[in-house]
């Protein structure tokens, strides 16, 4: 299993450096990136390998990967290296009181028991949640014992067999290349993986909220986070819906700081980690729809520049490509239920349901109203902060309307689906938060 | 639903965790219209607090009061299922799967056969079926 870590994490590195430049590299933010970036890495080389040139397992798949890696590296050691020489990053520093330092020793203890909660139950508890079998794992094991994706439409295991032959492949190879390293399959050992995403969402979200808001503010944000009840018990079951997050969060947190500081690199990473959300899961679509629009809207204000959302969509739909082609070619459809517009409007009571009634995100929904609430004098004060928040709104709106217009809205009537696509935003959401506690002390 | 209870385990998808409740009324709608209106009052009548340093401050340690609240009851729950998790561990690695899946209780104690009987008809049991087998149905 330390194999696998490792095999993700070295390409991620080194992506990082060839990413992030001009920023210092060892840092935990980067080590979150890395995860990411690094299991987009493997699972894109892994669809090559499977779906684009039809191999089998040999081991030419580990050459495969580790010699990608190997150039990666090379590359890395003969570019130019600006390593760390420019670091404009600045945090608020500001000296604990006793009421904030006896918080941080609460949320630390809360943090610490829930986290050993969730390494035990992720050490224990195999896989036996019925979508996380039929959409993600099942195509890892057949794939595993088949030791190749079928091409024959006649075949029971077509394209990977499964009941959705139509979803994006990455959480199935990542759990593939786990089992393949591991070299029998061991569906305890995939909970691994996303107590990995779980971690570096936290991450990502503390360490770029810090920048902005100052470490305890941040702290208490990502805290939140951490213990929404759904989020953690993401975080050691193998669904897509975090693995989203952490991409979505990924995205929004450079696409602001480009927003803020019009470093190009921060635009680029953003429409990287756009574009390698549809490699997830496919609720990226509408939410990638709902950002452009946004986009588009502030370059017809002039607010940004034509230039910067041609490259926007250029870089993200670049980094998407093999696999839209592929599913266009093999005419694989975004719908999973039959095809024409409905119109449902008993969801919305649904989805007031999973925000305010339900257990599975504490009290965030509030949070985050009573926050918009105090903070919009300061919100509609802000460019950056505009956009966030409207992709956020039209993001949310985006996928209530797939439940309000399509024949998905029994998955929001019986809340088999509802909650956890909202996940995929609740990243966004903690960032929108923070951001808007940006500056709060220039109020008084 | 009692408040320690570990509900997730109770139903076979993650997608929502109910609610908790007294009587009728909601639980978190309670406390969510006591944070709005502490939240005012905070903020309003507040000014001039010496222990924190300005509004946004005071909002978060409002928050995380509340939040504490029901975390507590969270963390109970997750002590509670957190001690099965040491039943577990003795277990290899097909009956800790037998263990868990007839742990899911919202299928009526069905999935449970699907250990002991042949490949069901029923498309949900099926796809419990056709994954723990997988290697037996192939070879």
């Amino acid at each position: 299993m330390i194999i696998y870590f490792i095999s993700i994490l070295t390409p991620g590195l080194l992506l990082v450096r060839v990413l992030r430049q001009s920023r210092p590299w060892l840092t935990v933010f980067n080590i979150c990136l890395a995860y990411a970036l690094g299991s987009s890495f493997v699972t894109i080389i892994l669809f090559f390998y499977f779906f684009i040139f039809r191999l089998s397992y040999s081991p030419g798949l580990f050459w495969s990967v580790w010699l990608l890696t190997g150039c990666l590296a090379v590359g890395v050691m003969i570019s130019k290296n600006t390593l760390g020489r420019v670091d404009n990053t600045q945090t608020i520093k500001s000296r604990l009181t006793s009421m904030q330092l006896a918080a941080v020793i609460i949320i630390l203890v809360f943090s610490a028991v829930n986290l050993s909660f969730l390494f035990s139950h992720a050490a224990v508890r195999p896989a036996a949640l019925y979508d996380s079998l039929a959409m993600w794992s099942f195509k890892a094991k057949v794939l595993f014992y088949e030791q190749k994706i079928n091409f024959d439409p006649t075949q029971d295991f077509y394209l990977g067999g499964g009941g959705h032959l139509n979803y994006p492949w990455q959480i199935p190879l990542a759990q593939y290349w786990l089992q393949v390293n591991l070299g029998v399959y061991d569906d305890l050992a995939a909970n691994w993986i996303f107590v990995g995403y779980f971690l570096s969402l936290i991450g990502l979200v503390f360490f770029g909220l810090k920048r902005y808001i100052g470490s305890w503010r941040a702290l208490i944000l990502a805290f939140f986070l951490f213990s929404m009840p759904l989020v953690w018990h993401h975080g050691f079951n193998a669904y897509a819906d975090l693995p989203l997050a952490l991409y979505l969060t990924g995205a929004v947190t450079f696409f602001y700081a480009w927003l803020k500081d019009k470093q190009r690199e921060d635009l680029i990473l953003a429409a990287i980690f756009w574009g390698l959300s549809f490699w997830v899961k496919d609720g990226a679509w509408f939410l990638y729809l709902a950002f452009l629009l946004v986009f588009f809207g502030y370059c017809l204000k002039k607010c940004l520049s034509w230039s910067a959302f041609s490259k926007f969509i250029l870089i993200s739909i670049a980094s998407a490509s093999p696999w839209l082609l592929f599913r266009a070619f093999y005419h694989l459809g975004l719908s999973n239920v039959s095809v024409g517009l409905v119109f449902k409007p008993e969801i919305l009571i649904s989805v007031l349901e999973t925000m305010f009634v339900s257990y599975s995100w504490n009290l965030w929904w509030f949070f985050l109203l009573i926050a918009i609430f105090f903070n919009f004098k300061r919100i509609s004060g802000s460019s950056a902060l505009i956009f966030i928040w409207s992709f956020l709104g039209l993001g949310l709106l985006s996928l209530i309307l797939v439940y309000l217009l399509t024949m998905n809205y029994q998955y929001a009537l019986d809340q088999t689906a509802l909650s956890r696509t909202l996940l995929s935003l609740i990243g966004v959401s903690v960032l929108a938060v923070g951001f808007s506690f940006n500056e709060a002390h220039s109020d008084y | 639903m009692g408040l320690l209870q570990f509900l997730p385990e109770s139903i076979s998808t993650i997608n929502i965790i109910p609610g908790y409740f007294f009587g009728p009324l909601p639980v978190l709608v309670v406390l969510g219209l006591f944070l709005a209106i502490f939240s005012i009052l905070v903020v309003k009548f507040s000014v001039g607090e010496k222990i924190v340093k300005d509004r946004s401050d005071r909002l978060l340690f409002l928050f995380l009061a509340f939040w504490l609240v029901l975390l507590t009851a969270f963390t109970a729950g997750n002590y509670q299922a957190s001690r099965q998790d040491a039943n577990y561990r003795a277990f290899d690695s097909f009956d800790k799967k037998i263990m868990r899946v007839c742990g899911l209780g919202d299928l009526s104690g069905r999935l449970c056969r699907v250990f002991s009987g042949a490949r069901p008809d029923d498309p949900i049991l099926r796809t419990y079926y056709d994954y723990y087998f997988f290697q037996r149905l192939n070879n």
